[in-house]
């Protein structure tokens, strides 16, 4: 496999989710929902990113393709003296508890955890003991009440800018806050390289905006070749092994035409 | 888009383009934004509407960079929709309000807006992204006629846009820029 499509599987929004369990144990006290969030990177902007195991292996099976799409913690049992914590279990995945960073196992996201942050995300998470995304079936039923399961989505620009303190603005509007405006907003063309720089960890946070692009098209090919096998079966084939997406010189069909009709109209 | 305009422009007849429809929604390419309805409203239409999870898809499948995307007016609209789209869909994930996004629209596009966040059972903010950089009143008319037609039921709307201010359109609704979405509370 190419490292980039390795990468790919690794990346944000298009995948899996990250299973997190509790261990057990600990000094901590007992701690609300928010907490969790906050310690799987989810407070204010919440979602840190949406982590793809990086072998198509279990979680590309048809079972389990849209159960993989949260995240699910349990907490460790409260002791005498502490509390709470999630424990990020499965996918090989884990979500920052600053935000913003994902690892995966075998190669970590930039902005890459120092020494210290990486030694607290193992304290937290445990040893690297994972379990795979559609586990969290077989231990749910014992968890009831103490599961939270979060749908994972792309990184935000608030989680790419590393301000996790951000509030949804929907939150914002509910209570009828005033918007915060930043001081040096975006152009239009500001806009469009934002919305081009993707919510992939990978893509985001370590490409160039030229290589951004070819792993973005190679992302696509993987998942609408071998991907669309695993999830929909043998009704789909890729022709002859090569890409089934239009080339540069082939855009789509219904692309051509729009385009074809404009230029006459 | 109407569901039977785009099963024409993709040349597959209904059974095949709703298979291939799962599939990208399987393989977490599109997320379908749900319709909102309510009894006050007529004629609206029940089919969802379709995102791709991430804008940068949009360019990777049309093979377009930022400069073309600029040149075409109605991309740029598109593409600024999902942008925002993927956006809030991320953060409601998480929001205390717990909103359910939706979107609106009326039979032949007479009322549009791009979506709804329903936040309670009773409450409701709209969301309209524009790529103009000071939306005029009437760029919010649509989320005017949702507000007089939900009157209290419409909490807040906002257009969405791309430039520098905030200022408010009309009663309960606001021009904003997009960075809003990730701007913090201490820059106001």
């Amino acid at each position: 496999m190419p490292p980039l499509a390795r990468h790919g599987r690794s990346g944000a929004s298009a995948g899996a989710g990250a299973l997190a369990r509790g261990s057990g144990g600990g000094r901590r006290s007992r701690r609300p929902l928010s907490s969790l969030r906050a310690a799987l990177g989810l407070s204010g902007l919440g979602v840190a990113a949406c982590l793809n195991p990086p072998c198509g292996d279990a979680t590309s099976s048809p079972a389990s393709a849209s159960s993989m799409a949260v995240a699910a913690a349990t907490f460790r049992q409260p002791s005498t003296s502490g509390g709470l914590f999630p424990e990020l279990l499965g996918g090989r995945c884990a979500i920052s508890p600053a935000g913003g960073a994902s690892q995966t196992e075998g190669h970590a996201h930039r902005p890459r955890p120092n020494a210290a942050r990486l030694r607290a995300r193992r304290t937290r998470f445990g040893s690297r003991n994972f379990a795979r995304c559609d586990d969290i079936s077989v231990g749910a039923a014992t968890k009831t009440g103490r599961l939270v399961r979060v749908p994972l989505y792309g990184m935000t620009v608030a989680e790419q800018l590393g301000r996790s303190t951000t509030e949804p603005l929907l939150d914002r509007l509910s209570r009828g806050d005033n918007l915060a405006v930043p001081r040096h907003p975006p152009d239009l063309r500001g806009y469009v390289e934002l919305a081009l720089q993707s919510g992939f960890p990978e893509a985001a946070l370590s490409l160039s905006e030229r290589t951004r692009a070819r792993w973005i098209e190679s992302y696509l090919d993987q998942l609408l070749t071998r991907d669309a096998m695993h999830v929909a079966g043998p009704a789909i084939q890729p022709s002859s092994g090569a890409t089934s997406r239009p080339t540069r010189s082939t855009p789509p069909a219904w692309w051509r035409r729009r385009r074809c009709s404009r230029q006459r109209g | 888009m109407e569901e039977k305009t785009l099963l024409e422009a993709a040349g597959l007849n209904r059974k095949t383009a709703m298979a291939y429809e799962q599939l990208l929604v399987n393989l977490m390419v599109i997320d379908r934004a749900q319709p909102w309805t309510s009894n006050r409203l007529k004629r609206l239409v029940r089919s969802p509407k379709r995102y791709l999870t991430d804008a940068a898809l949009l360019a990777g499948i049309l093979r377009v960079d930022a400069n073309a995307i600029l040149r075409e007016g109605d991309l740029l609209g598109r593409l600024l929709d999902t942008f925002v789209a993927s956006q809030l869909r991320a953060e409601s994930a998480v929001a205390e309000c717990r909103p359910r996004l939706c979107h609106l629209r009326q039979e032949q596009g007479r009322h549009e807006v791009d979506l709804v966040a329903e936040v309670s059972a009773t409450q409701v903010i709209a969301v309209e992204v524009k790529a103009s950089a000071a939306p005029r009143a009437d760029d919010a008319r649509h989320l005017t006629w949702l507000r007089d037609q939900l009157g209290e039921r419409f909490v807040r709307g906002v257009v969405l846009h791309t430039g520098p201010r905030a200022y408010e359109i009309d009663e309960r609704i606001l021009a904003a820029p997009i960075a809003t979405l990730w701007s913090h509370p201490a820059a106001s």
